[in-house]
């Protein structure tokens, strides 16, 4: 005959991170003899199925969850009820299935059960968590009582029992944390009196903007412009967050919500310039260069962070700004252009700090910035910090593609246009390098023998010389042939909160899902260099209590990413800038019963 | 009718931040099943459901189905010991539920059932459309009742596996 052990869970035991042990449950007592009537144990994998090309796709990823093994029993007692053998029950106590305050012998949802005796091998030796009784009088059966029990698998975390996972990867993960606000200056230090926990806490990073975030409170504890710091529980040493709150607003549920920018906000409330009566205020700039010595960046950046250090908002202290390219901050030159471009002279006035500091380090040298989740100190490169995977905590649950930079179609080659238009240059050049000149006008004009195939036009803001066309038409050629420009979203577990938008991975990949995440190892020596060594970056970030999810592209820096709005598709034909002077070229519109050729003619 | 499955796992691994699958072939399977999905196509619905239609899609000449739906007898409830001691090498925790895993690809070695036989294509010759055709396992369960209470059942969904 077959009965139960009945197991009830106690308190969590105080394993920090993912706790492997069973301790936690407890025999509670044994029940009397079951005939068992029906049983079925069913296991359901997890799989993700996706069309993608001429098959689908399955990503499988272990079993569903919590929920992945279920098993139902159904049974009868010959006797009163499935009460346990004690003498300190009261006699006639039934199946029930409601919580009781007071300990009791009654087998109740949530409790778990294990088999005992011979004769039921379905449920094997392990522990089932009852998630549901149900029971009935059979009064055609004389009276049994009949019990249907749906029960749950109790996953054994220390084993590897599916052998989808490696021993050591994605088994001992945790799939919720929870996260705690510190406000600065409350206390001054780190005690539990000074911690409140938060409900759905929501943190999104981004390279281009200042990071966010959001949580609730079921009251009133925090004011519009009280500094906090974001913790989790997984690592309460490195804040996740460092910002001040912006707005508190009911939420539909009638908590208190909390909307939160990071501290460097307050750079964007201090203006470049000393305020003082009247209407003419000075031009504020920095000559570059300056007494005939030409400024680095690292120079640029701290004149301008004086105006805000001259006289800090509450107390936060941008630090003098940390280069993490470890090159151009101590360069004149503006980055990647070498031998090239210098910094050009900053006029400041109109911008705040923040603005000042975006046009400097964003829009003229292409770098990110950022502000230090511990210190606030402002942080500006290439990308931030080289971080490990640790495949037994930052295991990656998923990843998927979501974007693709690259050209809807794969050009043959590139024609690059100055702003005025005058000097279309081709790349590669014409066939065997040679362009032909019109033959039939003797206009002067190249016309291309080689004008087949496909091609892509850009167009830059100012006027070029043909050799600087050339050259950039060449890199953007090149560029746009790689295939790295993808941008991917990558989920890794709950409490993930060691990477920082910025960072960059030093091995990454998936070759478990369609497309692929093309792993990418190493360190990427110079981004402005030499795409093949180019890394995954993380571009965004959201963190919340029960997933952290990573938006990757490439750490290379691309001519897209050097020039910026200078440099921009152009799908249109321009017409040159044409004076009397001029004769029309390859460009320029045909007479109406003319017609343009390509075999060497060029008619006007 | 017996039906030989060669089981391969899928091991995913996490190599320096590279997640991938190394795939090893474990042990076989040789059981009686029947393709109850025959007579009505199984075709999966969302995670843990599937729907049946009406019409036996089988019945159309060269169709190949994405996922079937198998029958059998697992063994006779004398026979468990016996039964275990065929997965014993390969099992961390080697009961009845864990005959065949989840995510576990069966290759089907020998089967009366054409339709478990069907190879990728047959058109092409490379290897991969020319191996003996594969399926995933989606779902297993065992059952037993008291109509029959020395028969282990169970129940098979497999989805093709095309890599």
């Amino acid at each position: 005959m077959v009965q139960f052990k009945v197991y009830k869970e106690m308190v969590p035991c105080s394993c920090s991170g993912s706790c492997p042990c069973n301790s936690r449950w407890s025999l509670w007592g044994y029940t009397k003899s079951i005939n068992i009537e029906d049983i079925s144990v069913q296991t359901q994998a997890l799989t993700n199925v996706v069309a993608y090309g001429d098959t689908p796709y399955i990503a499988p990823f272990g079993v569903k969850g919590k929920d992945g093994r279920v098993a139902n029993i159904t049974g009868t007692y010959k006797d009163a009820s499935m009460k346990f053998q004690s003498s300190l029950l009261p006699s006639g106590f039934e199946v029930i299935s409601i919580q009781k305050k007071e300990p009791s012998g009654i087998v109740l949802n949530g409790m778990a059960i294990r088999v005992s005796g011979e004769g039921l091998p379905e449920l094997g030796d392990a522990l089932w968590t009852i998630n549901n009784i149900t029971w009935d009088r059979q009064a055609t059966e004389g009276g049994m009582w009949r019990f249907r029990l749906q029960l749950g698998y109790v996953w054994d975390v220390t084993k590897n029992e599916l052998k989808l996972y490696e021993d050591g990867v994605g088994t001992n993960v945790r799939d919720n944390v929870k996260f705690f606000v510190i406000k600065e200056g409350d206390s001054g230090c780190d005690t539990d009196e000074s911690r409140v926990y938060i409900n759905n806490p929501k943190i999104e990073t981004t390279l281009h903007d200042l990071n966010r975030a959001r949580f609730t409170l079921p009251y009133k504890t925090y004011e519009k412009e009280d500094i906090l710091k974001i913790y989790c529980d997984t690592d309460e040493s490195n804040a996740v967050f460092y910002g001040i709150v912006t707005n508190v607003s009911n939420s539909s549920n009638s908590a208190i919500q909390y909307e939160c920018t990071e501290i460097g906000t307050l750079l964007y409330r201090k203006p470049c310039a000393k305020l003082g009566a009247g209407i003419f205020k000075p031009r504020i700039r920095i000559p570059n260069p300056y007494k005939g010595v030409q400024l680095t960046l690292q120079q640029i950046i701290g004149t301008i962070l004086k105006f805000y250090q001259d006289s800090p908002i509450k107390g936060y202290n941008p630090g003098p700004g940390i280069d993490k390219t470890g090159k151009w901050g101590a360069s004149p030159w503006l980055p990647g252009r070498e031998n090239d471009a210098y910094l050009p002279p900053q006029i400041l006035s109109g911008f705040t700090v923040g603005k000042a500091l975006d046009n400097v380090l964003n829009e003229q040298c292409g770098l990110h910035t950022w502000f230090d989740n511990n210190t606030g100190h402002l942080e500006y490169g290439f990308y931030r910090n080289i971080v490990t995977i640790d495949p037994a905590t930052d295991y990656i649950i998923y990843s998927e593609q979501i974007q693709s930079l690259a050209e809807e179609y794969q050009a043959d080659g590139v024609i690059l246009i100055d702003n005025s238009a005058n000097n279309p240059t081709r790349y590669p050049p014409g066939s065997e390098g040679k362009d032909t000149t019109c033959n039939t006008c003797n206009c002067g004009g190249n016309v291309n023998a080689d004008n087949t195939g496909t091609y892509i036009q850009y167009q830059f803001s100012s006027d070029l010389t043909n050799e600087q066309l050339l050259s950039i038409a060449r890199r953007i050629y090149n560029d746009i042939r790689l295939a790295n420009r993808d941008t991917f979203k990558v989920k890794f577990p709950a409490g993930t909160v060691k990477f920082r938008d910025g960072d960059v991975f030093d091995g990454l990949g998936d070759s478990t899902v369609t497309p692929i995440l093309p792993y990418r190892g190493g360190v990427d020596q110079d981004p402005t260099e030499d795409p093949s060594d180019s890394c995954w970056q993380i571009r965004e970030m959201v963190i919340t209590d029960t997933y952290t999810e990573c938006t990757v592209g490439s750490t290379y820096f691309s001519i897209f990413d050097i020039y910026r709005t200078a440099l921009k598709r152009y799908d249109g034909c321009p017409a040159p800038t044409e004076t009397n002077d001029s004769e029309t070229n390859f460009y320029a519109l045909p007479a109406r019963d003319q017609t343009i050729s390509t075999s060497g003619e060029c008619c006007r | 009718m017996a039906t030989t499955f060669i089981e391969h796992v899928l091991n995913i691994t996490m190599d320096n931040g590279h997640k991938k699958y190394n795939e090893s072939e474990m042990c076989s399977h040789t059981v009686d099943v029947t393709l109850s999905s025959n007579t009505r196509q199984v075709n999966k619905q969302t995670i843990d459901s599937y729907s049946q239609t009406v019409a036996p899609q089988t019945t159309v000449l060269g169709y190949q189905p994405e996922t079937v739906k198998l029958e059998g007898v697992l063994c006779h409830i004398a026979d468990v010991e016996d039964l275990l001691a065929e997965t014993a090498p390969y099992r961390a925790i080697n009961t009845l539920y864990n005959k065949f895993l989840p995510c576990s690809i069966l290759e089907c070695e020998d089967s009366d059932i054409p339709e478990l036989q069907v190879k990728i294509s047959s058109e092409c010759c490379c290897c991969c459309c020319q191996s003996k055709p594969r399926w995933l396992v989606d779902m297993f369960k065992i059952k037993r009742s008291k109509q029959k209470p020395d028969l282990i059942l169970f129940e098979l969904i497999l989805m093709r596996w095309y890599k």
